[in-house]
């Protein structure tokens, strides 16, 4: 029997929502509104949260640890005074081999001079200082075609650069200066020249151009240092010993791989042990994650303050339609609603109207979402580094905030209910 | 039976007192048909208020077959009007957004019935004439037809007592006459205890007894 009142007092709702046009549409649209800002926010920190870790993934593998001397340890007081002491030498990766879950450890070394490279892009010539990475063929495979082309031993060396950098051209050099933009194409196969004697910064009684190594871009990695080309380690071991011989013999960085992704922070743990410093995925994910949880924050509140005034429009209006709707209520009460029936049936009312109002404003965020996506991002992308979308719509999303608008109507309703509960008949029907 | 024992009614407004009912003593027995007539604001509706459940005296007994109003809560209350009593008020009351039929089985939505409505509201459409209009709203109907509508509606849930507030002001003589007519017929066949609130005189002379109020006293019964 009480599942059939309910039933009737749905029934009536729903009746009373289409005869009552002006304020359902009123209504609808507030809660379209709110549910419209929240599902632009979640879909917005859910879209960033997928780029950051895909871009995270690219450059930190899942089974990836970068292990470097601890930060206090380096710096350029190390770099100029050439010291060994607590830097990664072969020592250091033998200490690393003993720990359990090590598959492979990618040493990366750097030249060990002040260096200058020149290139010519778009027919200009750009002559900058740089540093000169080297890198094991394993490392890097996946990046080139072939093991030959990375153990070329003659000039010109193979080459890879890391994508950041044409990404960084492209949006401050070219896009600024309405240069053409480059695309990984554009450069395959250009040559560098590296003068292994020559600084544009450091210039010294040493400085000379005369010196010169050719060296042939072959590819581009997310796993490439940012400061400058990577060349094959031994070609950049013969060059170091040829012009920087009193150079350190130890690496810049190791690329430790873990035989299960599981494992890697564990493995991490150990060599921390070491006295040595790691950076890998779930580390970077978390100071990501922290970065994006102040602006989770500050769009939160935007979007806690639009709710709350979706909230206020809902009550006002469900208010004045209550005071509009005095005789329908009173009626009812005089013929044998009791209160919690009266509250059930305004409460069915908002949730329907919650309903429509959710179904609208997820239609609105996605149209938002596509037409930001459509024009804003293809106007800012030379300017700023942007994904594909910003927005992730997910089933999810579309569930949960549906469930929220529902729910945000039921319950802002609920004061106005409690007010037509106590509507008095005899008042009402005077 | 219902039987009003002392009741008084009191109404403050600011520092104003108003006696609306003043030590009233009645009995209406069953199946009876009662007139409650007196000048405007003599105390008639709040009367029927306090019969039917919606108003609580301020002092006195109101027993319904020796029950005593008093000791129902709110709920016991609403269901006690939604089965005991059928309203039929002056301005009709009708939901706009419902049908004729629907506002008919507008009571029977509030709490469970042992008959079938569906078929009894058939049967009060056709008592009411207005089987033709069940799907039409109010707005499409005439005064005489929204309190036909309002009728049928009081009838609904069988109720043992019709509580009726001036069913004839809005309505003009003939059309008035038709609905009294109607009620005392349904009375009759229904067997129901019928109270009217009137200024009619004609109607007073065809109950079978009249309470006369004036200024919140009974002066003749």
């Amino acid at each position: 029997m009480h599942n059939r009142t309910t039933k009737n007092m749905i029934s009536i709702a729903l009746r009373s929502i289409i005869a009552h046009r002006s304020r359902t549409i009123l209504s609808i649209l507030s809660v379209a509104i709110g549910v419209a800002s929240i599902f632009l926010f979640v879909s917005l920190i859910n879209g960033i949260n997928k780029a950051s870790t895909e871009q995270t993934a690219k450059q930190n593998p899942l089974n990836q640890i970068v292990v470097r001397p601890l930060l206090d340890k380096t710096g350029l007081v190390s770099f100029l005074t050439k010291t060994e002491k607590d830097r990664l030498t072969d020592k250091t990766i033998e200490e690393i081999q003993k720990i359990d879950g090590i598959k492979n450890i990618y040493p990366e070394i750097q030249f060990g001079n002040f260096a200058s490279i020149e290139v010519e892009l778009t027919g200009i010539g750009v002559l900058t200082d740089s540093m000169i990475f080297g890198v094991p063929y394993e490392f890097i495979k996946d990046e080139i075609p072939n093991p030959e082309i990375w153990e070329k031993t003659e000039e010109p060396y193979p080459a890879i650069l890391p994508r950041k950098i044409l990404e960084l051209y492209n949006l401050s050099v070219a896009s600024p200066q309405s240069l053409p933009l480059l695309s990984e194409k554009d450069l395959i196969g250009k040559e560098i020249i590296f003068y292994p004697r020559y600084s544009t910064f450091f210039g010294s009684s040493e400085n000379d151009k005369s010196d010169k190594i050719t060296l042939k871009i072959v590819g581009f990695s997310d796993k490439a240092s940012l400061l400058g080309p990577t060349i094959p380690i031994d070609t950049l071991k013969t060059i170091n010993r040829y012009y920087a011989p009193t150079g350190n013999n130890s690496y810049t960085q190791l690329f430790v791989e873990t035989l299960d992704q599981n494992k890697t922070v564990q493995v991490a743990k150990e060599i921390e042990t070491l006295d040595l410093s790691t950076q890998y995925f779930t580390k970077d994910m978390k100071e990501i994650q922290a970065k994006i949880s102040y602006l989770s924050i500050g769009l939160g509140l935007i979007t806690l303050i639009i709710l709350l005034l979706s909230a206020i429009a809902i009550i006002s209006t469900f208010l004045s339609q209550i005071a509009e709707r005095k005789k329908e209520l009173g009626l009812l009460r005089a013929l044998g609603a009791t209160r919690k029936q009266i509250k059930l049936l305004i409460m069915s009312e908002a949730g329907f109207i919650g309903f429509i109002g959710s179904i609208f404003g997820i239609g609105m965020g996605i149209l938002a979402a596509t037409i930001f996506d459509k024009y804003a991002i293809a106007e800012l992308k030379n300017t700023i580094a942007l994904p594909e979308t910003l927005f992730l719509i997910t089933p999810n999303i579309i569930i949960a905030t549906l469930a929220f608008g529902v729910c945000l109507s039921i319950f802002t309703a609920y004061i106005p209910a409690r007010f037509a509960s106590k509507v008095d008949p005899i008042t009402a029907l005077k | 039976m219902i039987v009003l024992q002392e009741i008084s009614k009191k109404f403050t407004s600011g520092k104003t007192k108003t006696d609306a009912l003043l030590d009233v003593n009645i009995k209406i027995n069953e199946g009876e048909f009662v007139a409650v007539t007196g000048p405007s604001g003599s105390g008639k509706t709040t009367l029927l208020n306090i019969i039917s459940g919606l108003d609580s005296p301020t002092k006195g007994k109101v027993l319904i077959n020796d029950f005593d109003l008093k000791h129902m809560d709110d709920d016991e209350l609403s269901r006690y009007r939604n089965k005991e009593i059928g309203f039929i008020f002056q301005e009709f009351h009708l939901e706009p957004f419902l049908s004729v039929r629907k506002n008919i089985l507008l009571p029977t939505l509030f709490d469970g019935h042992t008959h079938d409505v569906e078929v009894y509201a058939d049967e009060l459409l056709k008592e009411v004439k207005l089987t033709k209009k069940s799907h039409a709203f109010a707005n499409q109907l005439s005064g005489g037809e929204k309190q036909r509508t309002a009728i049928a509606r009081a009838l609904i849930n069988k109720p043992k007592i019709i509580i009726a507030d001036e069913p004839t002001g809005n309505l003009d003589q003939e059309t008035g006459d038709a609905i009294i007519n109607l009620l005392k017929n349904l009375q009759k066949t229904h067997g129901i205890t019928l109270i009217i609130a009137t200024h009619d005189k004609e109607i007073a002379r065809i109950a079978q007894r009249i309470i006369h109020i004036e200024d919140g006293i009974i002066k003749r019964h």
